[in-house]
Parts: C-alpha cells; structure tokens; sequence
C-alpha cells in the first residue's frame, strides 16, 4: 500500500520534470509561431491597422480577386503538378535502378544528395549561364540551326525552373524510394515469379502496392520542397520576375515589401489552409491504405 | 546467359555514372573555374544583356557583332590562385558576408540542439493524453513554406521592433523540426532500457545525459547538418528583415557578386560551399544510417 502511493507520488513528480525539459520548445512554438499567427489570422479580418474595423472575410476574397495572385496561384499550382509527380517518377525510376547496383551503392547514395545541400546561390550562375540569352542552350541550338529564344523571359522558363528542381530533389526522393524498395520482401517477388507472374505484373502488383506508403511521404517532402524553390528563382530574377515564373511567394514576398499587414495575413492564410488539407487528404488516404492492405 | 548479364549490369554502372556526373557537374565547374584567372572569367561569362534589352526580340540572330556565347570550360586556361588570394588578402567586404552567414547559423544550429534533445525526450516519455495532437501541431507548422511561417514572424518582429538578426535567429531556434525528427529517433529506442533505469531511481535528466543523449548522436548530428545546410542557404528571411547590404548573409550577397563582380564569384561561391560540404562529409555514415530509419519509421 504504501509502497504504490510512493510510486503514484514519484511518478506524477516525474511528469513535473518532463513538463520541465518541454517548457522551453513549448514556450517558443507559442511566442514566435503560434500567437503571433492567431494574431495575423485577427489582421486578415480587419480593414486596417488604424481604425481596426471587421470586415469578417473580406480581406480573403480581395486576395481571390487580385490579379497578380491569381497568375501566382495557376503558376503555381502548375508548377507543383507537373514538377512533383516528374519528381517522384525519376526518383522511383533511379531508385529502381540503384537497387541494382552492388558495389559502392552508399557512394552513389551520397553524391546523389549533394545537390540538396548545396546553397541556390552557388549554383545559380551555372543556371545562368546554361539558360540565358548567350547561354549553353542556345549555343547549342545556333550550332545545330534551330532558332533561339530568351529562354528565361519566355513562357518556358517555368519548364527550365522544374529542371532546377529535379536537379536538387531527384536525390532525396531517391534514396527514400530506394530504402523502401529494400523493405519489400524478396519471397514476394519469388512467389511471382512461380506463378508465372511478368515482369510488368510484379511491378504493378508488388512493387508499387508496396511501395505506396514511401511514396506518400516522398509525395509530401517533394510537395514541401516545391516552395523552397523561390530561393532559386529569386536570385536568378529578383524581386519582380516575368510574369511566367511569378510564383506565390513572390506574391507574398511583395507584399512584405509594401508592409501590407492585411494581404500579408490573408494570403498566408490561404497557403495554410491549402497546406493543411492536403496533409489531412495524406493522412487520411494513408490511413485508409494501410487499412486496405493488412 | 552470364554475358548478357555483365552486359546488362555494365550498362546499369555506366547509367549511374553519368546521373551521378550530370549531378556534381556544377560543382566540379565551380571548383574548376575558381582556378581561372579574373581576366578569363569576365572574357568567358560576360552576358552583354543590354543590347538583347534595346531590341527586346525573342529570337536573336546571333551574327551580331557584340554577341558572343558563354563559353564555359572546365579546364582553366592556365590555373591560378589569383582570385582566392585576392578573396582572402584583398577584399575584407566579401569576408564579412562569409562571417555573416557564420553568425546568422551558428547560434540557430545550436540552440536548436539544446531546445530539442530535451523536448523531444519529453514527448517521448510523458503520459499525457493529448499529447499526440500537441505533436501534430508540431507537425504542420514543419511543414508550413517559409513565407507563410514569415508572416508571424514579421507581425511579431514590427511588434516588438526586433533587430533584423534576432528577427530571424529566434524562431529558427524554436523550429519544430528537432524535436519531430528526434522524436522518430527515440520512438525506436528501447523503452524498457530507459524504465529499468527510472526503477533503480535515476532522474529525468540523469536518464537523458547518461543513456539516451550518447545514443542519439547520428540523429543530433544529421539535425545539425540539415539545420545548418537550411540556413546556410538562407533567402527568403533574409531579404525580408535585413535591409542593410553589409549586413546580407552570402546567400543573397552571392547573386549580386555574380552581377557586379563576376571575376570574383567562382572563388567566393567555393568558399562558401566548403562549411557544409565539410560538415556533410563529417557526417555521412549518420545520414545514411538515418536515412534508412526515417524510411522505416514513416
């Protein structure tokens, strides 16, 4: 008897001391995430910060309305659905090659994440100079007779940013494909094979049944990294790009120039919310998934 | 049979090889180029944009007397140091940005380890009911885009009237993603080691210094790397908060080296690179002994 209640004591003193060690990451999520974005959440919905009137969702629907967000918003979106699905199919396609490979595989593993770890600013002069005016391309192009183009003022320029961003990703998305196509049991395969499975068939029966949940999380990362992009086209073309490659984050990034708290906390949370449900979509399609298959 | 097979793997090496070399071919070329002499870079890299502006045509006709391509080489045509003796001897502007960076990363890196070995124990161990949604929360602010994440930022730096590295150091210390991806470390530690030790009477913090801080060394490690490979890479804060040119970390001072200064950016754009290329070396086997875990985890 007396021994449990000293236990009972000694265990709740325990849970003090962990609220402890958690104290300091709690507080700062509070202080610099989450109340300061409950606070742009009450900017969104006021007309300004000097008369601090509600105007409910106002703000929302002159973001939806705006122009210049609109050409974010289709660039956007088009850059996210054509570059992560490309993404995730070269990065399965070497993964699937990879496996094969015997000798000095963690190597390969290693060179192929550099680009994630290299910075955009580094980089971003051989991109220059492969795609601009007298760059490489046309140079190519000129050689062999076909006509040249300014490449990063044309409406292509978005397809040589997806080239930036297979260069930088193809690495991550690999390595976890790879691992997850070493999770797959062998004997799945073997049994395939006795029963006179093909080639194609194990693809489309194991491996990408299989396979599925990585690339649930490859699909996640990919979409996240996609944002990251705007380092790169920022520095290739500053503040105010053409219109073909003027992402959201331009839009943002301009109206933190124009220190317009009210489109600032706006279209922040339109991001958000966008973001939100597609990690809810994620989880919940995983889920279901999972369910399906055990 | 055993031919074709050579032949088949031989194909797969060669395939391989050259992803692996379109991969590093930027960076081989950054390496190589640092070697040229100041004079041949600008008669190499020179883009005479201006003239491609006044005629403002999509197609150039390339007979023009003042075009002339890139020529990109990756040999030198002689190699010299020139230019990072004139980097490290010459140009004290340049050093500062590379110091910039330096104290812009370090103080994030740290503090992000001391907030979140002990935070992600916590979650770990406590036995509160709510304390996967707690976690969750974590979760999608990770997940969040910088300019999203930026917005609070920004209210609470105007608020407060931050200094411009603060504004960016602070949060970048709190950021959720130590505490999620070591806490996918410790859910794979074994639990009935860290109880056998709470039994014999050893407190919390004698639990985490002496049995799982020492095990959880590749993940701090692979923490540090990416923290660090982050905000060596920093852009999108930065051009938001800092507005003194002297004060930019190389990260955006770099692209307009490459504009102002062309002779100089090879030599600068590898000094820059060394820092996280180094840390990334020191770190390898830890990546991919996480790596692989990650893969299991999720």
């Amino acid at each position: 008897m007396n021994v449990t209640i000293r236990r009972r004591n000694k265990k709740k003193y325990r849970e003090w001391v962990l609220w402890l060690l958690l104290l300091p990451s709690l507080m700062g999520m509070l202080i610099f995430y989450l109340l300061p974005f409950f606070l742009s959440m009450y900017y969104a919905m006021i007309d300004n910060v000097v008369s601090h009137r509600f105007v409910g969702l106002q703000n929302f629907i002159d973001t939806f309305h705006n122009l210049s967000f609109q050409q974010a918003l289709k660039n956007t979106a088009f850059f996210i659905l054509v570059g992560v699905p490309l993404n995730l199919i070269c990065s399965f396609t070497i993964a699937n090659l990879l496996k094969k490979v015997t000798k000095l595989k963690v190597f390969f593993g290693l060179i192929f994440l550099i680009p994630m770890i290299i910075p955009a600013g580094a980089v971003v002069f051989v991109w220059k100079s492969i795609f601009d005016v007298n760059g490489i391309l046309n140079w190519v192009l000129y050689s062999v007779g076909l006509p040249m183009k300014n490449w990063l003022e044309s409406e292509w320029v978005l397809g040589i940013v997806i080239i930036i961003f297979l260069w930088k990703n193809i690495g991550i998305g690999m390595i976890l494909f790879w691992t997850g196509l070493n999770r797959i049991p062998k004997t799945y395969y073997e049994m395939a094979r006795v029963e006179g499975g093909g080639a194609m068939g194990q693809l489309f029966h194991i491996t990408l049944v299989y396979i599925m949940p990585t690339g649930f999380v490859a699909a996640l990362l990919s979409i996240i990294n996609s944002f990251k992009i705007f380092k790169e086209i920022f520095l290739l073309f500053g503040n105010y790009p053409s219109e073909w490659v003027y992402l959201l984050q331009h839009y943002m990034n301009n109206q933190f120039l124009a220190a317009n708290a009210q489109k600032l906390s706006a279209s922040a949370g339109i991001i958000s919310a966008f973001i939100v449900s597609v990690l809810f979509f994620f989880f919940h399609s995983q889920r279901k998934l999972s369910e399906h298959f055990s | 049979m055993i031919k074709r097979k050579t032949w088949q793997s031989g194909l797969l090496y060669v395939c391989i090889m050259a992803l692996a070399l379109v991969t590093l071919l930027p960076i081989v070329l950054l390496l190589t180029n640092s070697l040229m002499s100041g004079r041949e870079i600008v008669s190499r890299y020179s883009m005479d944009i201006t003239i491609f502006n006044v005629l403002n045509t999509e197609y150039i006709k390339a007979g023009d007397e003042s075009f002339h391509f890139v020529e990109m080489a990756f040999l030198p045509d002689y190699i010299t140091f020139h230019q990072y003796f004139k980097l490290f001897f010459n140009s004290p502007e340049y050093l500062r940005l590379f110091w910039n960076s330096v104290i812009l990363c370090v103080p994030i890196v740290v503090g992000q380890c001391i907030i979140s070995v002990p935070a992600a124990y916590a979650f770990e161990r406590l036995q509160w009911k709510y304390k996967e949604y707690l976690f969750f929360i974590y979760i999608i602010v990770m997940l969040m885009p910088t300019q999203v994440l930026l917005v609070p930022h920004y209210l609470l730096a105007e608020m407060v009237t931050l200094p411009p590295y603060l504004a960016i150091i602070l949060p970048g210390i709190f950021s959720p993603l130590g505490v999620f991806l070591l806490r996918q470390q410790l859910k794979g530690f074994p639990h009935e080691c860290l109880e056998a030790a709470q039994v014999d009477g050893a407190a919390h913090g004698t639990i985490l210094y002496h049995i799982v801080l020492p095990n959880m060394k590749p993940s701090v490690a692979v923490l540090v790397m990416i923290t660090f490979a982050d905000y060596w890479n920093i852009v999108d804060q930065a051009i938001v908060f800092i507005k003194n040119a002297f004060d930019e970390p190389m990260s955006i001072a770099l692209s307009k080296v490459m504009q102002n200064d062309t002779s100089m950016f090879f030599a600068m754009a590898c000094f820059y690179i060394v820092p996280i290329v180094v840390l990334f070396m020191a770190c390898r086997d830890y990546i991919s002994q996480e790596l692989s875990f990650v893969g299991v985890k999720n």
